[in-house]
């Protein structure tokens, strides 16, 4: 991260945030996307981020903390986005719809369905916590501080998530095997 | 399945899906950032030393005295302010000016190869353009005169041929059959515009589009050009976040063949 620019920016220098949105939309995309799991809706939430981070970046005491800062935005504009969400969609889930596939290939199949379809039924807050430490590696007292939020409260969200999409995944496997079973016999 | 196993799959499952943002999108956030104001902070957020009364007591008195003096200043203008009416007289010097994009040194124009050559299957051109963040081709025919005008939101996008180059840029071009009789110029202004900048077309600068004589302005935020070829006004625009647009702009433009020929027939001539 370049702190000049995240100075510059915070000091109203328009082109120089530019600058830092041009380099940060893409991952921020990624995570609201691995969030929100839709496309259209991640994609707001980076808008809303970046116009948030703008407005409120003279109150950025400690410019080094520009990443974690802005990835507080995106995990708030993430929660706005699904609460938003909730008021207008159905709760339909489409199934991937796949030609002949391999042994192994199904059973990736089988397992990324069975954990989308977990995913979306966390709360959100759980979802973020959930992301933010198995996709960008960070540790519960990392995400508590960047997040604001108790290291117990982080550490309970990863273990519902986890055990429900566990249970998720464990259920699909005792129904393939039943089913192999009754092909079987 | 072990908590290892569930980490990995999780992992798998989570590094599958789109990776990169639309650069509509990245470029509505810019223009929504463009219009919105920071907030500043009421004090100052730190302070490497402490400031003594003495200081304070002297910014004080300075404010006083500044504050005093533009008062004073203002009164003393009165006179010279209309006594009747309530609207001010506009100055003689209000023209709109477009607001060319700051010039970028040489080293700031490394552009990917346009090595993709996009045809047109209806606007009656190609270009190259680089195969990275999109491309949509136009879902009808153009016709400035009924549809509404193209935004930068990618409203009314629909007659574009549209490439989401992934350089925080997008281009777009289209084209439509000029109705007889009419000049150019003044049909171009009254619907195009005012979207360049509200610069009248005969006042805009000189570009050659393939081999044609045509026009172009560049805006804040987006440069475009006209140029008429066989019965036909093209337009191309770029909408962008960069520093160096035109030169990106001309890149496309250099790759740009005009084939009036191939373009589809409208089943109506646009009325004039």
């Amino acid at each position: 991260m370049d702190l000049a620019l995240v100075e510059a920016a915070r000091s109203g220098d328009e082109e120089a945030f530019a600058s830092i949105a041009r380099g940060y939309a893409d991952r921020l995309f990624v995570v609201a996307h691995r969030i929100l799991r839709d496309v259209g809706r991640a994609e707001d939430a980076v808008q809303q981020t970046l116009v948030t981070a703008w407005r409120e970046l003279p109150a950025l005491r400690d410019t080094e903390r520009f990443e974690a800062w802005i990835h507080r935005i995106l995990v708030n504009a993430c929660y706005a986005e699904a609460k938003r969400a909730s008021k207008w969609s159905a709760n339909v889930v489409v199934l991937p719809v796949d030609g002949p596939a391999s042994r192994d290939t199904t059973q990736d199949v089988v397992i990324r369905d069975a954990l989308d379809r977990g995913f979306r039924r966390l709360p959100t807050e759980q979802r973020a916590a959930f992301v933010l430490h198995h996709y960008l590696g960070w540790s519960v007292a990392e995400i508590a501080e960047n997040l604001g939020v108790p290291a117990q409260t982080i550490k309970s969200r990863i273990r519902y998530a986890t055990s429900t999409l566990r249970a998720g995944l464990d259920a699909d496997a005792r129904t393939t095997s039943l089913t192999s079973r009754e092909r079987m016999a | 399945m072990n908590d290892n196993d569930f980490g990995l799959a999780a992992r798998a499952w989570l590094d599958d899906g789109p990776t990169r943002m639309s650069d509509r999108a990245v470029l509505s956030a810019l223009e929504q950032i463009h219009t919105t104001r920071q907030r500043r902070a009421l004090r100052p957020t730190w302070r490497s030393t402490p400031v003594s009364i003495f200081a304070r007591v002297a910014v004080a008195a300075v404010l006083v005295i500044a504050v005093g003096l533009v008062a004073g200043n203002i009164v003393r203008r009165q006179p010279d302010l209309p006594s009747v009416g309530g609207s001010p007289t506009p100055s003689p010097t209000a023209v709109s000016t477009p607001s060319p994009s700051p010039s970028a040194s040489p080293a700031a124009h490394v552009f990917p190869a346009l090595s993709s050559t996009f045809v047109s299957p209806t606007n009656g051109f190609t270009f190259g353009y680089i195969d990275r963040g999109g491309l949509k081709t136009a879902k009808e025919l153009w016709d400035p005169v009924t549809q509404p005008r193209p935004d930068n939101t990618g409203a009314h996008d629909e007659p574009f041929d549209v490439v989401e180059t992934g350089y925080s840029a997008v281009f777009k071009g289209a084209s439509t059959v000029i109705p007889d009789g009419v000049s150019i110029d003044a049909w171009v202004d009254e619907y195009l515009w005012p979207r360049a900048c509200g610069i009248p077309r005969s006042e805009q600068a000189d570009i050659t589009i393939d081999g044609h004589s045509g026009k172009i302005v560049e805006c804040a935020n987006h440069i475009e050009g006209t140029v008429v070829a066989g019965g036909r006004l093209y337009l191309f625009q770029l909408l962008h976040r960069r520093s160096d647009a035109r030169a990106f702009f001309d890149a496309f433009v250099a790759t740009i063949k005009l084939t009036p020929e191939d373009a589809a027939a409208p089943t109506s001539t646009p009325s004039s």
